[in-house]
């Protein structure tokens, strides 16, 4: 015999100031099935679980539905609270007659109360027909991967490691570090960007827990939370890395040189290099596009130097197989090709930068040797005009967003500018000045202050190259006037903008990114570092744009997620997936193909299609697509909603 | 021979005949025709920018109906004439209330034959398009040799991009690449698309003159001999006017301004009758002479 | 001077009007001032194109309709152009001169042309000329 226990939430008002709570009340005390009909002002409150737990324990019920919101908010509450009093949670539904009914029916508040008692009518239906259901339970691969060597890739790394479990920290590069390494000094407090990243580097490069594969892309992915498949690629360097001591006589005899990716076109490299002076690993790769040998088929001056015989001209490809139980993404970021506004004249006049051009003119490491110097004669510029939302905040041009970092990063360059340009002019052209962070604000200040930089508010239309001069037209809308500076240089604070490749890797991983390009969080206020699919966090810029203190604090959240991942002793999922009836099941496949997370295959001696419980998310794609019913979701089947609907009709 | 329904407007037929005459005999030159459409009126001059002005679309509108008994196309040369017929063909073809609020003007013209195919085109998309920058440089007789010139991207040409679809209006080649195409050496510079004034020389002309003034001298400085336009307007500002120029400074130097279609009609040896250039303020002549194009 | 606000004033009938002659969404301007960064008339306006934006967004039209500003708009569409938010400027120009226009206001008098600029200046400078600065005496 049935015996149901119906609970009647009033949300506050938010139900009960629509539905006429204690009509529904009498009505379902008569109803067949129904041991106890209640109600209460929060059933989600401790005293309301408690009237749920008694009323299972004292009237011996057999399932339970609560009349609330809806099953996305409290649904777990309440199964655990069945638990609690010794009833299967799979015996609990949810009646959603907040968001489905109160909400939207204010100003009608009859046929809320009537359509509050069929929605409730429905899921009794559903109730009764309720297996008892057991969670599955998977073992653990308790290994990560990390993808991406940046700022946000090494933290994750290294407090996962830290915590004893292995990494696998993946890096397209040849050395980790990412953008930050190309730094300068960071805002707020001006502190040396390598100095601040290298001890971080160093342990990441040295740590026994983390096996590091720079010059690698991770190109398949399979399987689930707790255990992914993974196959990373790693190019051909050319050079021998077990054999390489990191000399650098490589790099000084090479012959061919180009610009540098990690100056930004302001300085050159070898055609065989190193990224920089500290990289980690300290070891060459040749670059085919610039070796003089790969060609034009001569030279060979490499392999000749090398006292270690690490040259390798014939070096292929190779494929690497990891096994991990949980993934990292911190694919960090790139900047708008500034190309796309014309009117500033990037690509056309060089004493037009960009900021990460900038950070490399400031940089001991760089071109310049840390000095200010213009790209095209090498003066030191005495006006400089800083732009901030290149790109950014711009729907028509652009990206709509925020870039978020600009404001701050401007600000430091004209700072800095002015330490080594005492007698330099700085302007500074911005629309709103955000500076959000701990100690930012006071930074901007002190900045204008004590640099007496010149914030000026307002776009600047265009640029425009008069001998040696850019004139920039700008307007000032605080005075209401156009203004024009005759300027030495102009830095342009372009729009941020997710990694390329980060699409891609998106599908590879099967997680959503947003209409950017930037991986989408599960949630953006309660999951703000867990990806759309299960084992898979978020660290970073790929996640939406943002600043180094707020990269390593997600890249934290992110280790600490898998890490309370990899704390338990098993992987538990809901039962509520799909199941195969063998009777039915012609084998036809046609599930297979429509499943979209790969957990439906063919037993090729039964004929049959089976589920993989571990794969399966229960999102019915089988169902509908089976010719012949055969495949079902638990607790979900055409006969309990046919019987719901029947109810409601 | 192919021939093209052209619409030459006002001021081609009057007070910018050079722009016309070389454009015609050029056409006829490369094998093809612009046949004048009979009995156009005024396009007017300026596109209706408030929402709620029809009849200025009644010009455009005759025009279509005129041109599309013969062709999908419509070709036309002067600025003005072409920000306004490119213009309201869009707008024709996309607001079917506003097109029926037009054509209530007309008698004979009904909503349901229009033209919604016709394509107005500018003669630099006929030789680009139709005829082919390089196959244009195929037939030309003579080579501009190099002649420095500086391409001027007028404001109506070019904008509003949404409406006018041609080109980049931030980073224009199109006149470029026909300077090219002529065998003459584009010079690309900084006021390459600022407004010259335009119709402010009306009631501003001293704000006008700055304007065309700074375009000049910003071509020169980037090693310009010449500037090309294709607009009436701009030409009269850009070249009528540097006798104000002469005037107010003492250290301007003029530079001769050529129509789009002038240059056409060089390379293509057509005689100094059909070019014009008695109508140009600064003779070109000197300079032609000067590099041997005479 | 200070400007008083209400929201009669802000929804005020000539507002209404300049919003659906132009067709822009006016309220969506951030004051970027980008239109009058590129404005080639810019530097000899009283009002300049951001201002002008700013001022319908607080009904202050009449200022507007009086300035030299909108009889100088040479109507090059770049502010448009350029605009980060997809704003026609120069359309917000026009509904302030065809207002204007329709009130019998007027800013210079065409009688001024002398006969060597009507001889030379073509029809289309001529008539933009006109069709702005019409006398209506």
């Amino acid at each position: 015999m049935k015996k149901i226990g119906l609970f009647i939430c009033h949300c506050g008002s938010n139900i009960a100031g629509t539905i006429d709570i204690p009509e529904v009340k009498k009505f379902f005390s008569e109803y067949d099935d129904i041991e106890i009909s209640d109600d209460y002002k929060y059933m989600c409150s401790e005293p309301g679980q408690k009237k749920l737990r008694d009323a299972i324990v004292e009237r011996g019920l057999n399932g339970v539905v609560v009349a609330c919101c809806s099953p996305r908010m409290h649904e777990i509450t309440f199964r655990n609270a069945a638990v609690s009093a010794g009833l299967n949670p799979y015996k609990v539904e949810i009646a959603n007659i907040r968001e489905q009914c109160s909400w939207v029916h204010q100003k009608e508040k009859d046929k809320a109360t009537k359509k509050s008692i069929d929605i409730i009518k429905t899921m009794i239906e559903k109730v009764k027909r309720d297996e008892a259901l057991q969670p599955i339970e998977f073992d653990i691969t308790k290994r990560a991967l990390v993808i991406g060597g940046g700022i946000a890739g090494i933290t994750a790394a290294v407090d996962i490691a830290n915590a004893g479990y292995e990494v696998v920290l993946v890096e397209k590069r040849h050395s980790i570090g990412g953008k930050m390494l190309e730094l300068s000094e960071t805002f707020p407090t001006l502190d040396c960007a390598q100095c601040t990243l290298t001890p971080k580097t160093v342990e990441a490069g040295r740590h026994p827990k983390i096996k590091l594969m720079v010059y690698s892309e991770v190109e398949e992915v399979k399987g689930y939370i707790g255990n992914f498949d993974v196959k990373i690629r790693r190019k051909a360097s050319y050079v021998d890395w077990n054999k390489c001591t990191g000399c650098g006589l490589c790099q000084e005899k090479c012959p061919s040189k180009t610009e540098s990716e990690f100056d930004h076109g302001l300085g050159e490299r070898k055609a065989i290099y190193t990224l920089s002076p500290q990289a980690v690993p300290n070891k060459p790769i040749i670059d085919k596009n610039s070796c003089r040998f790969f060609r034009e088929g001569k030279c060979r001056v490499c392999e000749k130097v090398c006292p270690v015989q690490a040259i390798n001209y014939e070096m292929k490809d190779e494929v690497i197989e990891e096994k991990v139980g949980a993934i990292v993404v911190a694919t960090g970021y790139e900047i708008l090709e500034t190309e796309k506004i014309p009117e500033y004249g990037y690509g056309m006049y060089k004493d037009v930068i960009d900021g990460l051009q900038f950070e490399r003119l400031n940089s001991a490491s760089g071109p310049t040797a840390g000095e200010i110097r213009r790209p095209s004669d090498g003066k030191v510029p005495k006006e400089v005009v800083f732009i901030k939302c290149v790109g950014s905040r711009d729907p028509e041009k652009g990206i709509p967003y925020c870039s978020r970092i600009c404001c701050m990063y401007l600000g430091k360059h004209a700072r800095l500018y002015k330490h080594k340009v005492p007698d330099g002019q700085a302007y500074l052209f911005y629309m709103d000045i955000r500076s959000f962070g701990k100690g930012y604000e006071e930074f901007i200040q002190q900045s204008m202050e004590e640099a007496n930089l010149l914030y000026i508010r307002g776009r600047v239309a265009r640029i425009m190259q008069e001998g040696d001069k850019l004139v920039v037209w700008g307007v000032d809308t605080l005075s209401g006037r156009k203004v024009e500076i005759k300027a030495d240089m102009v830095v342009l604070g372009t729009a941020v903008v997710p990694s390329k490749g980060a699409t891609e890797l998106a599908k590879v991983l099967r997680t959503a990114t947003d209409e950017y390009g930037f991986f989408n969080e599960a949630h953006i206020k309660l999951k703000p570092v867990e990806s759309m699919t299960g084992g898979i966090y978020l660290a970073g810029c790929a996640q939406a744009p943002k600043d180094i203190p707020d990269t390593v604090a997600q890249a934290g959240a992110a280790a600490a997620k898998v890490l309370s991942l990899f704390g338990q002793e098993k992987m538990v999922q809901e039962p509520l997936i799909a199941c195969v009836d063998t009777d039915l099941c012609s084998g036809c496949g046609v599930c297979v193909t429509a499943c979209p997370f790969d957990a439906r295959m063919l037993d090729v001696d039964e004929k049959i299609s089976i589920v993989n419980e571990a794969l399966c998310q229960g999102c019915g794609a089988c169902v509908s697509a089976c010719p012949n019913k055969a495949c079902q979701l638990r607790n979900a089947s055409p006969k309990t909603y046919m019987a719901m609907v029947d109810k409601y009709l | 021979m192919i021939s093209y329904p052209y619409f030459p407007g006002c001021a081609l037929s009057t007070k910018a005949k050079a722009l016309d005459i070389c454009a015609r005999e050029s056409i006829k030159a490369l094998g093809y025709e612009l046949k004048e459409i009979d009995d156009w009126t005024c396009c007017g001059a300026v596109f209706p920018l408030a929402e709620d002005e029809h009849i200025r679309l009644v010009s455009p509108a005759r025009a279509f109906f005129k041109a599309s008994t013969v062709s999908d196309k419509l070709v036309t040369l002067c600025s003005a004439c072409f920000n306004v017929l490119r213009r309201s063909q869009k707008v024709l073809k996309e607001n079917i209330q506003r097109r029926e609020r037009v054509l209530n003007y007309m008698e004979e013209e009904v909503p349901e034959k229009y033209p919604e195919n016709l394509k107005v085109i500018h003669l630099i998309e006929l030789l680009s398009n139709e005829i082919g920058f390089e196959n244009l440089s195929q037939k030309i007789k003579r080579s501009l040799g190099g002649l420095k010139i500086a391409p001027f991207y007028d404001c109506l040409t070019f904008r509003p991009p949404k409406e006018m679809e041609f080109d980049d209006p931030e980073n224009p080649k199109i006149f470029g690449n026909y300077i090219t195409a002529l065998g003459g050496d584009p010079i690309d510079f900084p006021y390459r698309s600022e407004c010259c004034g335009a119709h402010i020389s009306v009631s501003n002309p001293e704000v006008s003159l700055e304007c065309s003034m700074r375009i000049i001298n910003s071509a020169r400085q980037n090693g310009a001999e010449a500037l090309l336009t294709s607009c009436p307007l701009c030409h009269y500002n850009l070249d009528a006017r540097q006798k104000e120029m002469l005037d107010k400074r003492i250290d301007f130097k003029p530079m001769p301004v050529f129509y789009l279609t002038q240059l056409l009609g060089i390379t293509l040896e057509l005689p100094e009758a059909v070019l014009g250039f008695e109508k140009n303020y600064v003779s070109p002549l000197p300079l032609l002479k000067e590099k041997g194009l005479l | 001077m200070k400007i008083i606000l209400d929201k009669e004033k802000l929804n005020s009938s000539y507002v209404q009007a300049i919003k659906e002659m132009s067709m822009q969404k006016v309220m969506s301007c951030y004051q970027c001032g980008k239109c009058t960064a590129g404005c080639p008339i810019a530097d000899f306006m009283d009002v300049v194109p951001n201002e002008m934006m700013r001022l319908v967004m607080l009904g202050e039209i009449e200022k507007l309709i009086s300035s030299k500003a909108i009889w100088l708009c040479t109507s090059c569409f770049q502010c448009g152009t350029r605009c980060p938010k997809g704003i026609e400027v120069h359309r917000v120009f026009e509904a302030l001169r065809s207002i204007a226009l329709r009130e019998g206001k007027n800013y210079t008098n065409i009688e001024k042309l002398s006969e060597e600029q009507l001889e030379a200046i073509p029809q289309q400078g001529i008539i933009a000329g006109f069709r702005k600065f019409e006398s209506l005496e």
